[in-house]
């Protein structure tokens, strides 16, 4: 059964629980309406952002209990958001008898959607947008989990989890010397079930659980309509690129048992020893079907070519667990030390092999007339090791202040073997990387009479870098305030810095990111609340790259500058609520916009059960001040109408 | 294959031990996962007073007293609650023993509030932190005079719609002590969609984990959050690209709490993000360069993913075409 009608009957089976529930008063508060859409400008990046449709929705069902009677069942409880015109919904249920079991059912619903003008366009400077990678598709998820007897001695758990992916997309395909526009139709689905069992016995409790996870995945893809010209129009070696017909067939099967465990010990209420292993072995069987005709060129054969027939089998297997232990320490009341290990390492080997069936060649010359024929058997391997030593010591009651200092040691073995074919250009492509981090960090908290202050600092300092952005330095500060005079006034503010460095020859990278904000609520009067906010974010890096083309080297810079503003009231009468906010994000720097957002809603309770709500929401998202325009802008304003009900 | 009989063997051990030790209901009567610290009210403890002081609690308390049946701490099971004998010893039980609160006439000094370090360790008598990822007495949010159990929870006013008994809704409850990062989230143009359809914060992150990665969740196979809704980016593949999960995680390229960029990007231009790993001027890095032809006057090239589009990781090309 596909899981959105596995939730559907759910929430029916909940509507209807109640009559059958022993004859006592169930809270049941749902609220469900209808939202209209109205988009002006670029209803894509409308949808890649926000993508509210227009539609029926459950804005919110709320349904608990803890008193009914049944012998079967002694608690409910049952939520419900924003499920119906989408992009993203849930519903969750817990249900069981004390002492007895424990079921919980969650489904969760997301839309995806993304056509993006100025993203991974090719096609920008001609003016064709949007992008050419689109994507329209939904995920469902769904996770039951059940326990027996939870909190006893031994507690048997059984779970099962669902998690599809699926609908069209835009795709591109580099083949034949150009590139070319494929529509795909995607279908993935994990699955897993599992079985264990919790304990808890004497200062001792744990679990132990296997699972058993399998992957599939399905898509088939063809030339979109209209696209068999290709991205670029010239000719190549006087042959005009084209591609009349593509299909493409490809099925993913993985299949991976989990193993996961832990044990918690106490000692005398002051020790707590805890060790966890997982360990997730996979197994990855691919296969593809490719064909295609059209007038192409390849310069790895060196030849023209009408046809291409590809058949690829693959395999992948994947080792990995991750091992822990921790032994904590309470000195003296409010006073811990700490003291953890944890080791996880991983291993992979791939093989594919690669078939293609070059049809009607000619070489550049327009000569020896031929099929040919090229097989790629390709072997990867890789490793990965990781070590984390760590301590700290807490001291949470001096007074008014915490304090805590810790420090940390990992230790990253990276081992990559390429295989040949993927060597283009020597140089980077595998090796044995060690790399070693000494970590400090120490914090502080003060709390005096409504006041609240605190800071973190984290001190980072590795030996060498696996990849160019690793840092060799990083320093990370973080500071916080709070303030509340009892429910009149509350002010919160907080602020982080992070700056990273790598100077070895040859990186010089360097960046910094500052985000810091606060927020101001206060109650004037009684029924009438005002909030201010305002937040601030920057972040700037440099690093110097290579170019290909004349392998010339420049610098790669990065900066963001934003700046949010948001102010807003609500009103909070005996039958009448009335809330709204307005707020502005200005952002600067390399990819400069504004978005003005704003939200209104109004409530009316008509007598205790009935309530009328109405809602407003409103995006204006505007690239003006970047070099292509105004391509993305949008204007999006949501109305909702709801009915909140209470039985 | 590296493997570590010693941690299966550790933690067969632990479980012999535990289960070795007989059932929990010969060592705690009145909570699962409790310490030998004794409730407030055992029974050597109920003064005669108390005892005729029985049923006051909900004589001032109506409202509490009413809302307490559909709590679940009302619904715990017999074996977990007090044996004192005195009818408000389920209120006791937390708030220890109240007969001095009655005789001064509710003097809130003569009873426990919960406005304290020290009191919410009441609430860890019965909530130790049975999780591995969980600290001793909590992890980084519980138990300091900053944060405690009763700042993000209300045992008798919680936010209706939130489960767990919260004081507020859980977005505005983060966003009371984080500000920053709830309002990255909910006015950058390409971010998670906080809020809605029931994600929030707790989503990704766990709230009674220990500082540091720590306070991530985990997916069952210990790996990072993102996996539990990306499962597809899991592979594992022939061909990775090592930030998949070698070298870094998925944060490398992306921000989770909300990019001013597309697709949630740490760069706005394809070819920053790619080559700046992507540029041999150290032998010593992994990252390859790509050829001459990647001439990035042109428009194609700029935009990497325009060709290498399964750049999470392929089973089918080695270079990531497909």
């Amino acid at each position: 059964m596909r899981p959105e009608r596995i939730a559907a009957f759910l929430l029916g089976a909940v509507l209807l629980a109640p009559a059958g529930a022993s004859g006592q008063a169930i809270p049941l508060e749902l609220e469900l309406g209808y939202r209209f859409v109205d988009v002006n400008g670029n209803r894509d990046m409308y949808r890649s952002q926000i993508n509210d449709r227009e539609g029926i929705l459950l804005h919110s069902l709320t349904f608990s209990t803890g008193t009914i009677g049944g012998s079967f069942i002694d608690s409910l409880r049952v939520d419900a958001f924003d499920l119906g015109a989408g992009p993203a919904g849930r519903f969750r249920l817990e249900a069981g008898r004390t002492g007895i079991y424990r079921v919980r059912v969650e489904y969760r619903r997301m839309e995806f959607f993304s056509a993006l003008p100025a993203f991974a366009n090719p096609l920008l400077d001609r003016g064709i947008i949007p992008g050419q990678h689109t994507y329209d598709r939904t995920r469902n998820l769904l996770d039951v989990d059940v326990d027996i007897l939870p909190n006893g001695v031994l507690s048997p758990i059984v779970g099962y989890s669902l998690n599809r992916y699926e609908g069209p997309a835009r795709t591109t395909y580099d083949v034949g010397g150009d590139e070319f526009r494929l529509a795909s139709d995607l279908e993935d689905t994990e699955q897993e079930a599992r079985v264990g069992f919790a304990f808890r016995a004497g200062g001792f409790s744990g679990r132990v659980v296997q699972g058993w996870r399998q992957f599939r995945e399905t898509e088939h893809l063809k030339l979109a309509p209209g696209e068999g010209t290709g991205n670029n129009i010239p000719p190549l070696l006087g042959t005009p690129v084209t591609l009349t017909d593509f299909e493409r067939d490809s099925r993913v099967k993985v299949n991976v048992p989990v193993t996961t465990a832990y044990v918690v010990g106490r000692f005398a209420g002051r020790v707590k020893v805890s060790a966890g292993y997982v360990r997730a072995n996979g197994d990855t069987e691919a296969s593809e079907t490719e064909d295609l005709t059209g007038n192409l060129v390849s310069f790895q054969i060196s030849r023209f070519f009408q046809g291409l027939t590809e058949p690829i089998s693959s395999r992948a297997r994947n080792e990995q667990w991750r091992g822990h232990g921790r032994v904590e320490v309470d000195l003296a009341d409010g006073m811990d030390v700490n003291v953890g290990y944890t080791e996880r390492h991983r291993e992979l080997d791939g093989f594919a092999l690669i078939s293609s069936l070059f049809i009607d060649t000619l070489t550049f010359t327009r000569q020896d007339p031929r099929d040919l024929e090229r097989i790629i058997e390709a072997n990867t391997a890789l490793e990965r090791t990781e070590k984390i030593f760590d301590a700290s010591f807490d001291a949470r009651s001096l007074g008014p202040v915490a304090l805590r200092v810790g420090y940390e040691q990992t230790d990253q073995n990276v081992r990559v073997t390429p295989d040949p074919e993927e060597i283009v250009v020597p140089g980077g492509q595998g090796g044995d990387f060690d790399r070693r981090i000494h970590s400090w960090n120490a914090s502080a908290n003060f709390t005096k009479s409504g006041v609240t202050l605190g800071a973190d600092y984290r001190r980072d300092r590795a030996d060498d870098a696996i990849v160019r952005v690793d840092y060799i330095d990083r320093d990370r500060y973080r500071v916080r305030a709070g303030w509340s005079l009892g429910d009149r006034i509350r002010l919160s503010a907080n602020g982080e810095q992070v700056d990273v460095s790598n100077d070895k020859p040859g990186i010089g990278f360097d960046g910094r990111i500052r985000q810091y904000g606060g927020d101001l609520e206060g109650v004037p009067v009684k029924p009438l609340t005002l909030r201010l906010s305002a937040s601030r974010f920057e972040a700037t890096s440099t690093i110097p790259i290579r170019q290909p083309q004349d392998f010339s080297i420049i610098t790669s810079r990065n900066r963001e500058r934003g700046t949010w503003l948001e102010g807003g009231a609500s009103l909070n009468l005996t039958r009448f609520r009335l809330e709204g906010a307005v707020g502005r994000l200005e952002n600067e720097g390399t990819f400069p916009f504004t978005i003005n957002r704003a939200r209104a809603r109004a409530e009316f309770d008509w007598n205790s059960r009935l309530t009328s709500v109405v809602d407003w929401n409103g995006d204006k998202y505007s690239e003006a001040r970047q070099e292509n325009g105004n391509l993305g802008g949008y204007n999006g304003n949501r109305y909702g109408v709801f009915l909140r009900v209470r039985l | 294959m590296a493997k570590k009989p010693w941690i299966l063997g550790g933690i067969s051990a632990l479980i012999l031990v535990g289960l070795s030790a007989g059932p929990a209901g010969a060592q705690q009567a009145t909570a699962p996962g409790a310490t030998p610290t004794p409730t407030p009210t055992s029974a050597a403890a109920v003064t005669p007073a108390a005892a005729e002081a029985a049923a006051l609690c909900a004589d001032c308390h109506e409202d509490q007293a009413k809302a307490f049946a559909a709590n679940p701490h009302g619904r715990m099971p017999e074996r977990w609650k007090p044996t004192t004998g005195s009818p408000n010893a389920l209120c006791e039980s937390c708030h220890g023993d109240g007969t001095k609160h009655i005789e001064a006439s509710g003097d809130k000094a003569f009873i426990r509030g919960f406005h304290t370090r020290a009191d919410a360790d009441t609430c860890l008598n019965c909530h130790l932190p049975t999780g591995d990822h969980s600290g001793l007495r909590g992890g980084i949010h519980t138990n300091s005079e900053t944060v405690r159990c009763t700042t993000c929870h209300s045992v008798h006013s919680p936010v209706p719609k939130s489960p767990h008994l919260l004081a507020k809704a859980p977005v505005p409850l983060c966003a009371s002590c984080h500000p920053v990062q709830t309002a990255s989230l909910q006015s950058k143009p390409f971010a998670h969609r906080l809020g809605r359809g029931g994600l929030d914060c707790t989503s990704c992150h766990d709230p009674h984990g220990r500082p540091g990665k720590e306070s991530l969740k985990k997916t069952r196979d210990g790996e990072q959050p993102c996996l539990d809704c990306h499962a597809e980016k899991r592979g594992p593949f022939v061909f990775e690209h090592p930030p998949s999960g070698l070298v870094g995680d998925c944060t490398t390229c992306h921000q989770p709490h909300g990019s001013m960029n597309p697709k949630q990007l740490t760069r706005a231009n394809v070819f920053q993000l790619c080559l700046e790993c992507h540029s041999t001027l150290s032998a010593s890095t992994l990252g390859s360069q790509p050829p001459s032809f990647h001439n990035l006057t042109q428009a194609r090239y700029r935009n990497c993913t325009t060709c290498h589009v399964a750049i999470h990781g392929s089973n089918l090309s080695p270079v990531f075409f497909k």
